[in-house]
């Protein structure tokens, strides 16, 4: 039997939604933090600790959110082991 | 060809080959989505969302990266993946990904994929766990 997945899960939608709206977000809020909800640009913000501080304050967890750096890779690409 | 377990799209061939396979999980019974990285040996979720659902820490564990080594909290949560009637943990070792700027906050790592073998067809965009 072969399992599909149908449904997208709420924070799926939020990444698809930034993936989407890279370009734009890359043209107008370069290297700041963006929140995105129910798949809209919701702030902008000088720091990650800003973003998470809204969120919060919105009553939002990281599930209902997403907040990315826009334009900025990861200072490493990670390779964890314990 | 081995049996399919699991056989899904991504959102778009452009956010696969942008982002990386992905396959949906449940945390804490919530519902989200995880990157399938066979870069990582173990699974993990992101420390923020571990302490927004309200996960206790367990323990803690040692990570190297690129960086160097650091020792980082385990959290009493438990990881489902539906698709593949599978559950890892508790416990869930945590690592900082958002904060670091990461696209994913949770990582299905090796500790899953070697009992399987995974398929992506980037020209479709099709994940396949068989």
């Amino acid at each position: 039997m072969t399992t599909t997945q149908e449904t997208q899960p709420y924070d799926l939608a939020q990444l698809v939604a930034y993936h989407e709206m890279r370009q734009s977000l890359e043209d107008d809020y370069f290297g700041r933090w963006v929140v995105i909800h129910n798949c809209e640009l919701a702030g902008d913000y000088e720091t990650y600790d800003e973003a998470r501080a809204r969120t919060r304050k919105e009553g939002f967890n990281l599930l209902d959110c997403l907040i990315q750096r826009v334009g900025v890779e990861p200072p490493i690409i990670v390779s964890y082991s314990s | 060809m081995p049996h399919a377990i699991a056989e899904y799209h991504a959102p778009s061939i452009d956010f696969l080959i942008e982002n990386g396979p992905h396959i949906q999980v449940l945390v804490a019974e919530r519902p989200t989505v995880a990157l399938l990285d066979s870069g990582s040996r173990l699974s993990y979720v992101d420390i923020e969302l571990a302490e927004d659902l309200g996960a206790p820490e367990t323990g803690a564990h040692t990570v190297r990266s690129a960086t160097g080594q650091e020792n980082l909290p385990s959290f009493g949560l438990s990881l489902r993946i539906p698709v593949l009637d599978l559950s890892l943990g508790p416990p869930l070792p945590g690592v900082p990904l958002r904060k670091q700027g990461h696209f994913w906050q949770v990582i299905v790592g090796r500790d899953v994929l070697s009992a399987y073998l995974m398929t992506i067809d980037w020209r479709t965009g099709l994940i396949r766990l068989s």
